[in-house]
């Protein structure tokens, strides 16, 4: 199965999940990706846990019988655990997704999700420690990406990029090899939360594309099909 | 007896009782105090006035001797309004004074005799006996000196307030019947008619409102306020109705595809073609799972949901950030997107909902309005009187003005539309958007198109 970058690395998560069912199901999806996944159904059991172990990222559900999986996450971030969290919900969209990056974590997704768009999430936070980093300069094969002038190189070519395409790149090199879902993109590129119904999307990546790919001997912006994009080398002559 | 159980547990007449009971207590308490106090004050000065007189004669009787004592209590006896005189000798045996008769022990002992004792006077014999205090004093040859004081006027005066007393506590406690019969008993049967309707209400009738008296008193305010409330739940009650009427209906088209996608997946022979179908499926299901979310959102928007949060956006910068996004869609399209924009000013808005709202529009427009060559869609902001106003004006068909209403119910998909994927529940959403922060969403005809126009008030 093509899991699109994920499973080149092992993620060690904590699934803090009431739902035996759901849990079971998602235990079963991480672990056929390769990753180690550690389930907890019970709040006050979970937080001992992940303050007693090390996991790359918790998967909290927010929705817990005794203890709300919001304050759980406040609880680490007050000890100063800055494990990334992604919190998942069955509550309406309307503000539930600002109060749950407000309490600490670091993403939210509404239930029903596609295991895609949680596989994608979860890789691109469990990267966050090594890649979000103050790098001046991005590169993936052969582009380059320079954060202090704003300017984008491949194999020594200048690209023209406007502002927003130059955020775009941005996100996706730094989630270099990850896939990243068009929901994804809107929230971290244009600071907008929806689901497009339209291909709004598609049409500003093909526009990249061009800019990226066009001139060159081997693409680097890949589609994933029914799931996202993703920026790779995956040349011959890649040495990933 | 039920009947006065009933009554007693009306907090109107429990009031009025401890009222009155509380107000009779005082008063009458005032009134003994008072009372008691001059009727202590009235003896003490008959006291002193007997203590003086005592003394006089004590002193007259040193001077002049006994002889002539007895001929001055005569005359002190006979004056008008005179105090009480007696001289007796050692055997009780009245000499002179105004005094009939007593009880001759009172004169064994010198000193007061404050517990009012019976005595008869010379002046009336005929009436029954008088009360009074008095001082008994020995003279030399062992007579017997009684001076005292009538205290009938006291006695009177205790009457009074006795009858004061009673008078007032009568009074108390027929103002407080009448109180309570006037102004308690109606608001009782206003309480009782409410209580009425409200069991109408109960029972499911939510058209039901509760009666008014007119007059604006409290109960009135208490019920407008329970009517906005059942208002509100009627309004709740009727959403849910029409939702789940309109759910069976529109979902069951999506379920059944689903179902014979399903079907033809199991059937397929080929892994691809059972791949392609169950992507098929996940697709379905995935509009599904969007139809819900809209229905969902929409009526968490309607019921005015209190927690949403309000805060002040600046509508030019997400207006261009969307323009900037959807630009390049509709250039894909062959049609193209314009931007008229007029300065405004922040509004208090939910930004993700207004997000939302205009998405929405952008997206319908992408869908329905480029149905001509040089299909335009136009962004224009601008601010009117105390909105800011948002329309979004394309150059395809329209929508005829009777549609236009009915296009922003849930669900209602034009024929035009039918084709397209959609949910038919953009423009209900929308309008709940605007509809909570107070504004507006309101269709118009454009030269050729239509404007959706949508406005939030500053």
């Amino acid at each position: 199965m093509n899991t699109g970058g994920i499973g080149e690395f092992v993620v060690r998560i904590l699934l803090i999940e009431d739902d035996l069912a759901q849990a079971d199901q998602l235990v079963g999806t991480l672990a056929s990706e390769g990753h180690n996944v550690v389930h907890e159904a019970e709040g006050d059991v979970a937080l001992k846990r992940a303050r007693t172990d090390t996991f790359d990222v918790l998967i909290v559900d927010r929705m817990l019988p005794k203890m709300d999986g919001l304050s759980i996450v406040m609880k680490l971030r007050e000890d100063g655990d800055q494990t990334p969290a992604l919190i998942l919900s069955a509550l309406g969209q309307v503000d539930d997704r600002v109060e749950g990056l407000r309490a600490g974590g670091d993403d939210y997704l509404t239930k029903p999700y596609a295991s895609s768009e949680l596989l994608a999430r979860l890789e691109v936070l469990a990267k966050r420690g090594e890649n979000q980093s103050a790098d001046t300069v991005l590169e993936v094969g052969n582009l380059i990406l320079d954060r202090i002038h704003h300017t984008a190189k491949r194999a020594g070519i200048d690209i023209e990029l406007k502002p927003r395409e130059y955020r775009l790149l941005e996100y996706l090199m730094n989630n270099e090899g990850k896939i990243v879902t068009r929901t994804m993109l809107l929230q971290n590129v244009w600071d907008l939360n929806f689901d497009p119904q339209t291909n709004v999307i598609d049409v500003h990546m093909s526009r990249l594309r061009s800019k990226l790919d066009k001139e060159f001997e081997f693409p680097l912006l890949h589609t994933v099909r029914g799931r996202g994009y993703k920026l790779a080398d995956l040349s011959d002559n890649s040495t990933a | 007896m039920q009947r006065l159980n009933q009554l007693l547990r009306n907090t109107s007449i429990q009031l009025t009782l401890v009222y009155t009971l509380v107000f009779g207590l005082l008063a009458a308490g005032v009134v003994m105090y008072i009372g008691y106090n001059t009727g202590r004050l009235l003896i003490q000065q008959s006291q002193v006035a007997v203590d003086d007189e005592v003394q006089k004669i004590a002193e007259i009787t040193r001077g002049v001797g006994l002889r002539r004592l007895i001929p001055m209590i005569e005359s002190r006896s006979r004056q008008p309004g005179a105090n009480l005189y007696l001289v007796a000798d050692a055997n009780g045996r009245i000499i002179a004074g105004n005094v009939r008769e007593l009880d001759r022990s009172l004169l064994v002992k010198d000193g007061w005799k404050i517990p009012p004792f019976d005595y008869g006077r010379f002046e009336d014999p005929n009436v029954e006996p008088h009360k009074a205090i008095a001082r008994v004093f020995t003279l030399p040859g062992n007579l017997r000196l009684l001076v005292g004081r009538d205290i009938g006027e006291f006695q009177r005066f205790q009457s009074i307030v006795q009858q004061a007393s009673t008078v007032s506590l009568a009074v108390m406690v027929l103002t407080g019947l009448g109180v309570w019969f006037f102004i308690g008993r109606r608001a009782l049967r206003h309480i009782d008619s409410v209580s009425k309707t409200s069991q109408h209400i109960m029972a499911g009738d939510l058209s039901q409102r509760l009666p008014l008296s007119g007059t604006g008193d409290e109960f009135d305010r208490l019920s407008i306020s329970l009517n906005a409330m059942i208002g509100r739940l009627e309004k709740l009650d009727s959403g849910i109705q029409t939702m789940s009427d309109s759910i069976a209906h529109d979902l069951k088209t999506p379920l059944t595809r689903l179902r014979g996608q399903a079907e033809k997946a199991l059937s397929s022979r080929t892994l691809k073609s059972t791949r392609n179908k169950i992507e098929g499926i996940i697709g379905e299901s995935d509009g599904i799972i969007k139809t819900f979310d809209a229905l969902l959102m929409i009526s968490k928007v309607e019921a005015g949901a209190t927690t949403i949060d309000y805060q002040s956006i600046d509508l030019n910068a997400l207006i261009s950030d969307l323009y900037e996004l959807f630009e390049p869609g509709f250039d894909e399209r062959g049609a193209v997107l314009v931007l008229d924009q007029n300065h405004l000013p922040p509004v208090r808005a939910n930004r993700e909902l207004i997000v939302q709202a205009l998405i929405n529009l952008l997206d319908n427009a992408m869908k329905y309005g480029l149905s001509h060559e040089d299909a335009k869609v136009a962004i224009n902001s601008y601010q009117k009187s105390n909105c800011v106003v948002i329309d979004i004006a394309d150059n395809g068909d329209g929508i005829s003005k009777e549609d236009r209403e009915i296009v922003q119910e849930r669900f209602v998909r034009l024929d035009a539309s039918r084709t397209l994927p959609g949910s038919g529940l953009g423009l209900s959403m929308v309008k709940a958007i605007a509809l909570l922060h107070g504004g507006s969403l309101t269709l118009h005809e454009n030269s050729s198109g239509l404007i959706c126009r949508f406005s939030l008030p500053i």
